[in-house]
């Protein structure tokens, strides 16, 4: 650990040598970043195994095994029964259509509800990618419109572990996803759930109010050989795959839920780790591309190795990717530090590098997250 | 009948009397987007900042989802959606500030629903919010808490939604409610709601889907509960490369912030937990209480952990 720590010290510091203050003499454009300073940073930041084997890293992602895709697991019927229970429920007149006009596979939603969208009673609704291998199912509920006395709410009592194990249940008995793509937490490790909660101004002297525990899910791949930490004995033995999912409950169970983008995804038998880039190629790609939205200031640099997904219209095609998340301002400025901040880059940026080369023919159009 | 219908009627009649464009539907709400993805250097004359290209993408997903859904983006040729260009001050602030600002035609004030995108900061006790050239020697917005330069409601926005950094941290919550009244001009007519973020806020791409999300469920839910469930990332932001799932602590959140106001907490809880883009009430008769949705210990990167 002592070893990890100052490993990250000196990155930290590196980066902090790399990225400008703030001037005070010229409020909201400090100097801005060369691309070499980018290009050094990038390299100094970067996880190891992208500088020291891109090739095998490519190849571990490919070969990571892949859970039954939504297109096979997902049961409407069983989905409807589950959020409806005996409420009746209509059909979405473009629930029949499949395909489009041309004969596309159709990209939007079947969608089933109970009670009037716009009005003021009861409203239940699920809808599901007409296209499963799109991966997209929602159920949203609400009851019906009320005053409400927030001295008469309760806030919700579920502890976050029967939280987390209720959303899991859900998500693999009732809406399909694959167990396997679901990783268990190792141990010691808090569940992912948050408590949302509804609070007031201090005037009013009202307690904040729980109205629910959300569940949050990224979808993951178990890597066949687990990736070692330099100098440590962390090991990264998952990475993230396309789509997420939450789950949203309260005392009396699931009361809402929504995957994303939880695609089929399949190999590209093209693909293998000869197509990765070289590591050069794959820094200055990553350099241009923040240099071209102005060079900075980046008051740090992370990087998440991902599967990302080269989408083909029914399914998507696994993408050995890098997300690189840029930040400009530090994690915990002082109140004054903030201000000093006045009508300078704030926003964080998230980029996805492929580490492939691929033909430009092949690049298609729902790629989420390339670089504009 | 509500504020937003009775408006209607009123634009619809003075559409018919102006020229032969197509009225909107009398349930659909007037929807604008401001947004800036290409700022420009103070050695071009502009307030600098540094691009972020994908973010007019983002906001526009909100916007084109709310005109699939039947709201009125504008008369064809002339839409309500600002994309760089001249964005100024002159665009958002009041003319009680400043008699020759344009909110409320056709800018910030004038959208039922609008949608801003710029890099933002915590002014003290408010937002401002970065602009691309400067107006009056301004070259920022600032809303809230101490500034007078913003006042939306008293002409007809009923949601203002901020995707900014900072543009509803938590020790500013109580200065927003000043934003969403102008008691020179009305002493009836406010804004309903204010959506912003806690700390910094990410833009990509790959986040376009939170906004048409946003605008789609805003429908089924209350604009609160969408706002927030959608735009919330949990722990999965700048995480260190070994810990993309967070088991070891090192990620951050994107923390968004929804914000009603009310005669009080009652009327402003009711508020929160009701209002869709197709379900609106009346205009609050006072911003005298607050209530605001959130998550619980919220950390973003730019500032500590929500904790109003």
């Amino acid at each position: 650990m002592k070893l990890q720590q100052r490993m990250l010290w000196g990155v930290a510091a590196a980066g902090l040598a790399l990225a400008y203050s703030y001037d005070a003499g010229a409020q909201g454009e400090p100097r801005p970043l060369s691309r070499e300073e980018i290009a050094a940073m990038v390299r100094d930041t970067m996880p190891p195994i992208l500088k020291s084997d891109l090739p095998g890293l490519v190849d571990n992602l490919l070969s990571v095994p892949l859970g039954k895709p939504l297109s096979e697991t997902f049961d409407p019927s069983r989905a409807a029964g589950r959020v409806f229970g005996r409420l009746p429920r209509t059909f979405a007149a473009d629930c029949l259509r499949k395909t489009t006009p041309v004969g596309d596979p159709d990209q939007g939603d079947c969608t089933l509800s109970n009670g009037e969208e716009g009005g003021t009673g009861a409203y239940t609704r699920l809808s599901y990618s007409k296209n499963m291998g799109s991966g997209n199912i929602k159920f949203l509920k609400r009851g019906a419109v009320q005053d409400l006395d927030p001295g008469k709410l309760a806030s919700v009592k579920l502890g976050d572990a029967d939280a987390d194990k209720g959303a899991r249940e859900f998500l693999v008995s009732f809406f399909g996803l694959p167990a396997a793509e679901l990783p268990d937490l190792p141990a010691g490790v808090r569940p992912p759930v948050r408590s949302l909660l509804i609070g007031f101004d201090k005037k009013a002297g009202l307690a904040p109010i729980v109205i629910q525990k959300t569940v949050h899910l990224q979808r993951s791949f178990k890597l066949a050989k687990p990736i070692q930490v330099p100098g440590t004995k962390q090991m990264l033995t998952h990475v993230p795959g396309p789509g997420m999912a939450m789950v949203a409950l309260d005392d009396t169970g699931v009361i809402g839920a929504a995957v994303q983008d939880w695609q089929d995804v399949r190999r590209d038998p093209r693909m293998s780790g000869n197509s990765a880039k070289t590591s050069a190629d794959l820094i200055q790609e990553i350099a241009d591309d923040i240099y071209e939205e102005g060079g900075g200031p980046i008051a740090s640099m992370k990087f998440r190795i991902v599967l990302g997904s080269d989408w083909r219209g029914s399914h998507g095609l696994l993408l050995p990717a890098v997300q690189v998340f840029v930040a400009p301002v530090a994690n915990d400025p002082t109140e004054d530090q903030q201000q000093q901040m006045a009508r300078s880059t704030t926003a964080g940026m998230v980029r996805e590098y492929a580490l492939v080369r691929r033909l430009e023919g092949d690049i298609q159009q729902r790629d989420p997250f390339a670089a504009n | 009948m509500t504020r937003t219908r009775m408006r209607l009627l009123q634009r619809a009649c003075a559409a018919a009397l102006l020229s032969a464009a197509v009225a909107p539907n009398a349930s659909a709400l007037y929807v604008e987007m401001l947004a800036i993805g290409d700022f420009v250097p103070t050695a071009s004359g502009g307030c600098g900042a540094d691009d972020r290209g994908s973010w007019p993408g983002m906001v526009q997903a909100w916007w084109d989802e709310m005109g699939a859904r039947g709201h009125y983006k504008g008369p064809a040729g002339s839409q309500y959606r600002y994309v760089n260009g001249n964005m100024t001050l002159q665009r958002f602030c009041d003319p009680s500030f400043n008699a020759n600002c344009l909110d409320a035609y056709p800018y910030a004030d004038w959208g039922d629903a609008t949608i801003i995108a710029t890099h933002g900061w915590d002014a003290g006790d408010h937002w401002g919010g970065v602009m691309r050239y400067p107006w009056n020697g301004f070259c920022g917005v600032e809303a809230g808490g101490s500034s007078n330069q913003v006042r939306l409601g008293d002409s007809w926005t009923v949601f203002m939604h901020v995707s900014s950094c900072f543009s509803a941290d938590d020790d500013n919550l109580d200065g927003i409610r000043h934003a969403m009244q102008d008691l020179a001009t009305s002493s009836t007519r406010r804004a309903h709601q204010w959506d912003g973020f806690h700390g910094i806020m990410w833009i990509s791409s790959g986040y376009n889907g939170n906004y048409r999300e946003t605008a789609a469920d805003g429908h089924s839910v209350s604009v609160a509960y969408s706002w927030v469930t959608n735009h919330h990332k949990n722990n999965s932001q700048g995480c260190e490369w070994y810990d993309p799932f967070n088991w070891f602590g090192t990620c951050q959140d994107q923390c968004p912030v929804a914000y009603s106001i009310g005669s009080s907490g009652a009327d402003a809880l009711t508020r929160l937990n009701n209002e869709r883009y197709n379900f609106v009430y009346s205009d609050p008769t006072s911003n005298a209480a607050y209530a605001y949705m959130y998550y619980a210990g919220c950390n973003p990167v730019g500032e500590t952990a929500f904790n109003p």
